[in-house]
């Protein structure tokens, strides 16, 4: 059978490994961001929620003079600790910018894509 | 007295019928009590016993498996190998689909597009289903043999998927129970685990959102072959004779790794996708038609 031999197999992996890239979720539609746009939110660490299905990072930032919350959805524990992130990766206080795809609807929430921390330390997923 | 006895018989006729009527629902429960009744070692049919215990000597596709690093999306195929059109975006519609099953996934694609999509059930935590576990998430996938079954255990995915590789066959009619999983059969073909799947709930989907559809005939073919000592070539066929014009084949491969383990991982534990959810991300469910319920009967 031709699958058995390793050039099919290499063949398949290149096959496979060219093609582009989803942004795959096992739980829910991502039609709720924007995914043309990237937006960076720069604020205060309020709280880390390391849960699943998907953790959250609530930041405090200033808008017009006001204190808001803006949260972030990211991606679930059991894939995020497979590459470097732990329940302590965001930590109550510290200054952070977030790269996001903001709500569609307007609102104060977006999807994770990547952060930078003030020391330099950055965070994908 | 003709007429009395001719009454006689008629009563004796139908008592008759009554009687063997109840004899077969009498056998059909004693064979299905005896089917639920444990093993007794002076009755046992050894040659079922042997057959349960025949494949400890299968070839071993046990292991902790992960999806080979740079596999992002599937490539699907019709069986003579011809690549399925991509007729947009996100390469989904250009699967045979008949024509109702393409306006149902075209809703769903339309719904999702305008940023509210319809309820796919892993949204409220509903496991993915046997085809979805696999792509989903390029979640590990952990595999282990006892006698008689292979086990899948995908990483978010649940329950843990029962191959039964001891003979036994598909349930027929009303017996045939539709799960998320469905019924699951294997057998060795050489190195190659042959697993044969029919009895698939509906509500589940074919590839992650807006979600291709499927109907309750679907029947997947698996062919497992560990085909060096690292890696796992997993192909697979989608046959839904009732939703679309012909099978669509795609290929699935897995590579060992030895100091990974599985995670716990619990998706009501903070899942913000449910109705009435007050926080940022929208509610999906409840306000528009549950997956499964939106397709062609």
């Amino acid at each position: 059978m031709i699958l058995n031999s390793k050039a099919a197999v290499f063949g398949l992996v290149l096959a496979l490994g060219l093609a582009a890239a989803p942004f795959a979720s096992a739980h829910h539609s991502f039609a709720m961001f924007d995914r043309t746009k990237d937006s960076v939110i720069e604020g205060t660490v309020r709280e880390f929620e390391w849960t699943s299905p998907h953790t959250w990072i609530h930041l405090d930032v200033i808008e017009g003079g006001k204190t808001v919350e803006f949260s972030i959805e990211g991606g679930s524990p059991s894939a995020l600790e497979r590459q470097g992130w732990d329940r302590n990766s965001f930590k109550a206080g510290e200054r952070v910018k977030v790269t996001v795809n903001r709500l569609r609807d307007g609102r104060r929430g977006g999807a994770f894509k990547r952060a930078v921390f003030a020391d330099g330390r950055t965070l994908g997923q | 007295m003709r007429r009395r006895s001719e009454v006689a018989w008629s009563l004796a006729a139908v008592g008759a019928a009554c009687a063997a009527l109840l004899a077969m629902a009498g056998a059909a429960w004693a064979a299905q009590k005896d089917a639920a009744r444990p093993a007794d070692a002076a009755s046992v049919d050894l040659k079922r016993l042997d057959a349960f215990y025949a494949d400890a000597s299968a070839p071993n596709i046990a292991g902790f498996w992960r999806p080979a690093p740079g596999v992002a999306r599937q490539v699907y195929t019709f069986l003579d190998g011809t690549p399925l059109p991509l007729r947009d975006d996100t390469g989904q519609d250009g699967w045979p689909y008949r024509p109702e099953w393409r306006a149902a996934y075209e809703a769903r694609r339309a719904a999702d597009r305008a940023g509210a999509p319809f309820g796919d059930p892993t949204a409220s935590c509903w496991p993915p289903g046997l085809y979805k576990a696999y792509i989903a998430a390029l979640t590990p996938l952990e595999i282990t043999q006892t006698p008689g079954r292979v086990q899948m255990n995908h990483e978010r995915a649940f329950p843990v998927r029962r191959i039964f590789t001891d003979g036994t066959s598909h349930p027929e009619g009303e017996a045939l129970e539709y799960t998320l999983n469905g019924h699951s059969v294997g057998h060795w073909d050489g190195d190659t685990l042959v697993v044969d799947s029919v009895g698939l709930r509906r509500e589940t989907t074919l590839s992650t959102a807006p979600g291709l559809p499927h109907s309750e005939k679907l029947h997947v073919v698996e062919r497992l072959t560990r085909v060096d000592p690292v890696t796992l070539l997993i192909e697979v066929i989608l046959d839904d004779p009732k939703a679309m014009t012909q099978p669509v084949r795609t290929t699935l491969l897995y590579k060992l790794w030895l100091d990974d383990r599985m995670s716990e991982e619990i998706c009501e534990e903070n899942n913000r996708n449910q109705p009435n959810a007050d926080l940022v991300v929208e509610t999906q469910i409840g306000t528009h038609k549950r997956y499964g319920y939106d397709l062609p009967q």
